[in-house]
C-alpha cells in the first residue's frame, strides 16, 4: 500500500474515534450513558444497519457472490416483515416499560430466573461472538497488510474500547453515522470503478454473469436443506431477524436510544427499506469482480501469503505447472466468453446454450486445477487455510484499484469491524450492569456508581474479546462453533419473548422449563442432523433451528402451563 | 387507502417495496440466465 493509502486509512479511523470521544465527553448518569442521546430515526436506522454490518459482511459477501452468485440475498427477504412485527409488538412494550435491556421485560412478565437465564445466554453467546467479530477480519487484514495477527486484534479492540467505554451508547450511535458513510461511500465508489474498468458494456457484463449462473437471485423451489431460497428467506429468516433485532441487546439498545416510539419505529422501517438494496450492492460488486476476472486472468489462489508460501516450498515446480495449465484454461474460456457475447448479440439461442455448457465445463476444469493447488498447499502445510473466497474482493482492490481508494476500502473494513464490535461491547456492558450487577449483586447504589461499573464491564468485555480473539486460532473450527452457537440459542430466546408477548396466560415456571426442553431438542436435532432421529432421517438447514426452537418453546409452554401450580399472575403489560 | 392509519400506510409501502424488489430480481434472474 502507498503512503497516501495509509494516510487515508489511519486518517479515517483517527477522525471517527476522536470525534466519538470528543462529542460524548462528560456523561454523568446511567440513563444518559446506556440510553444515549434521544436519537432521531435516521440515526437509529444507520446505527442498526452499522451494527449488523460486520467486517465479514464486506469481506465475505462479495467473495460469496464471486463463487456462488447472488442467491444469498434471499436470506434478507424476511427482514422487512420482521421489522413490521417488531414495530407493532416489541417496541411499544419496551417503551411502555422504560427498560434499559430487553431482558428486563422478562422479569416483569415472568420472573427473575427467566430474565437471568436469557441475560446469561446473551452474555455467553455475544461475548464469544465479540471475539470472533474482531478475529475474523483480523485474520484477513493481517495477511493482506502483513501485520501480526495479535497486533491486529489488539489494534481493532483497543480503538473500539476507547470510544465505547468513554462515551457509551451515544458514542456508539454517533460513530455509526460516520462509519456507515465510509462503508457505503467506499463500496459504491468501488462498484462504479469496477464497472468502468470492465472491457465490455454493462449489459454484456450482466449477460456474462447471468449465463454463468451468478445472477441466480431468486429461487422459488422449496427445499428444506437448501440454505437460501425464497421460502427460507420469507419464513425461517423472519424468525432469525425477529430474534436478532428484537431480543439481542446489541440491536435492542440501538433503537431504545430513540427520542420517541415513533423515531424508533421509523429507524427499524428505514432498516427494512435499505437493508436488501445494501446487500444487493455488496453482492453485485462481487459479481462484477467475477465478470472482470472473465477478461483478466484471476490469481490461481486469492490469498497471496499462501500462494507465495507454496512458491517457496518443495512443491514450487508442480505449482508452476498448475499455474501454466490455469493460464491456458483461462485463455480458452475467455475465447468462449467472447463468442458467447457475439451469440447474445445475434440472439442465437442454440449457440448461446452450446457455449454456456462449454464455459461451464471449462470453469469446472479451472476449479479442478484450483483444487489441486489447494491439496498441494495442504501437503506443504497440513494447517494451511484453503478457503480463499474471503480474500477475493480485497485482493482485487489491492491489485487493480487506484491509490487512495485502496486505503478507503481498508477503512471500510476497519469501520465495519469497529461498528459491530462497539455495539456488542456496549450491549455486553449494559446487560452485565443492569441485569446482573444492579439486579442481583449491588442493588442500592447511585446512578454514578452504576455508570462507572458499566464502563468497567464494557472495558472488561473488550479485553476478554481481544484475549479470546488472540487465542481462538489455536483451536480448530472455533469460529464455526461460535457462529453456530448463535443459531442454536436464538430460536429458544425468541420463543420466550413471544410467549411473553402473545400468550399472557403462560407464567414463569412453564416458560422456563419449556425453554430448557426446547433447547435440548435443538441440540439433539443439531447433533443428529444429516442422519436419523427417532427413525426419521433429518437434513435441515441451520436457519430452520430458529423456527423449531421458537415454536417448541411456545407449544411446550402451552402444554405445561395447565400442569403448573404457580398462580402468581404476570404483570399486565398491555 | 383513506381508512388506513399512517403506520399501516408505512408498513404497506414497505411490503410493496419488498414485492417490487423481488419481482425486479426475479426478472434479472430470468432475463440474463
Amino acid at each position: 500500500m502507498s503512503t497516501f493509502d495509509w494516510i487515508v486509512l489511519f486518517g479515517t479511523i483517527f477522525l471517527i474515534v476522536t470525534y466519538g470521544i470528543y462529542k460524548t465527553r462528560g456523561s454523568k448518569d446511567l440513563e444518559g450513558y446506556l440510553k444515549g442521546g434521544n436519537d432521531n430515526w435516521w440515526t437509529i436506522g444507520l446505527s442498526i444497519m452499522a451494527t449488523q454490518a460486520s467486517a465479514i459482511t464486506f469481506l465475505s459477501t462479495p467473495g460469496q457472490a464471486y463463487a456462488d452468485g447472488m442467491r444469498f440475498i434471499q436470506f434478507y427477504f424476511g427482514l422487512p416483515v420482521a421489522m413490521i412485527i417488531l414495530s407493532v409488538t416489541f417496541i411499544p412494550i419496551y417503551y411502555k416499560l422504560k427498560i434499559y435491556t430487553a431482558y428486563e421485560f422478562l422479569e416483569g412478565r415472568f420472573d427473575l430466573k427467566t430474565r437471568t437465564l436469557a441475560a446469561l445466554l446473551f452474555l455467553v453467546q455475544r461475548g464469544l461472538a465479540a471475539g470472533i467479530t474482531i478475529l475474523a477480519p483480523s485474520i484477513i487484514l493481517s495477511s493482506l497488510l502483513g501485520w501480526n495477527l495479535v497486533f491486529t486484534n489488539v489494534f481493532i479492540g483497543i480503538i473500539v474500547i476507547m470510544y465505547t467505554v468513554s462515551g457509551g451508547t451515544k458514542a456508539v450511535s454517533i460513530t455509526h453515522k460516520q462509519q456507515m458513510a465510509v462503508m457505503m461511500g467506499g463500496m459504491i465508489l468501488a462498484g462504479i470503478l469496477i464497472i468502468n474498468m470492465l472491457p465490455v458494456k454493462f449489459t454484456e457484463a450482466l449477460h456474462v454473469a447471468g449465463k454463468m449462473d451468478k445472477l441466480n437471485i431468486v429461487n422459488f423451489e422449496f427445499d428444506l436443506s437448501d440454505r437460501y431460497n425464497f421460502w427460507s428467506g420469507m419464513t425461517a429468516a423472519v424468525f432469525l431477524f425477529l430474534s436478532y433485532f428484537g431480543t439481542d441487546q446489541s440491536q435492542v439498545q440501538r433503537y431504545l436510544t430513540g427520542k420517541s416510539l415513533r423515531e424508533s419505529r421509523m429507524g427499524l422501517v428505514m432498516n427494512g427499506f435499505l437493508k436488501i438494496p445494501m446487500q444487493f450492492i455488496i453482492l453485485f460488486i462481487g459479481v462484477m469482480v467475477f465478470v472482470f476476472y472473465q477478461f483478466y486472468q484471476p490469481p490461481i489462489f486469492f490469498n497471496k501469503v499462501q500462494s507465495e508460501k507454496l512458491e517457496q516450498s518443495e512443491y514450487s515446480e508442480e505449482f508452476g505447472i498448475l499455474q501454466e495449465n490455469y493460464a491456458q484454461g483461462f485463455e480458452a474460456k475467455n475465447a468462449d466468453i467472447l463468442s458467447l457475447l457475439e451469440a447474445v448479440e445475434a440472439k442465437d439461442e442454440v449457440r448461446i446454450n452450446e457455449l454456456k455448457n462449454e464455459i461451464a465445463l471449462k470453469s469446472d476444469h479451472q476449479e479442478q486445477i484450483r483444487d489441486e493447488v489447494k491439496s498441494l498447499m495442504v501437503k506443504n502445510d497440513p494447517f494451511a487455510e484453503t478457503r480463499d473466497t474471503d480474500y477475493v474482493f480485497m485482493r482485487f482492490v489491492m491489485d487493480y484499484l487506484p491509490q487512495g481508494v485502496i486505503g478507503l476500502l481498508f477503512a471500510v473494513i476497519f469501520c465495519a469491524a469497529m461498528s459491530s464490535t462497539s455495539s456488542e461491547l456496549n450491549a455486553l456492558g449494559s446487560t452485565s450492569t443492569v441485569d446482573l450487577y444492579k439486579r442481583s449483586i449491588k442493588k442500592q447504589e447511585s446512578s454514578g456508581h452504576y455508570m462507572l461499573s458499566s464502563k468497567w464491564f464494557t472495558a472488561l468485555w473488550g479485553i476478554f474479546a481481544i484475549i479470546f480473539a488472540s487465542y481462538a486460532m489455536l483451536f480448530e473450527n472455533l469460529i464455526q462453533a461460535v457462529n453456530l452457537l448463535g443459531s442454536l440459542f436464538y430460536g429458544t430466546i425468541l420463543g420466550i419473548f413471544l410467549v411473553g408477548f402473545y400468550m399472557k396466560w403462560v407464567k414463569g415456571n412453564a416458560v422456563f422449563i419449556a425453554a430448557l426442553i426446547a433447547e435440548a431438542l435443538i441440540l439433539l436435532i443439531h447433533w443428529k442432523n444429516g442422519s436419523e432421529l427417532f427413525g426419521i432421517s433429518i437434513d435441515i438447514g441451520f436457519l430452520w433451528y430458529n423456527v423449531i426452537g421458537c415454536l417448541a418453546v411456545m407449544l411446550i409452554a402451552a402444554l405445561l402451563q395447565p400442569m403448573m401450580s404457580d398462580r402468581k399472575p404476570g404483570s399486565e403489560l398491555n | 387507502m383513506n381508512k388506513m392509519t399512517n403506520w399501516t400506510k408505512v408498513y404497506f409501502l414497505l411490503m410493496l417495496a419488498l414485492l417490487v424488489q423481488i419481482i425486479l430480481y426475479y426478472g434479472l434472474t430470468q432475463y440474463f440466465s
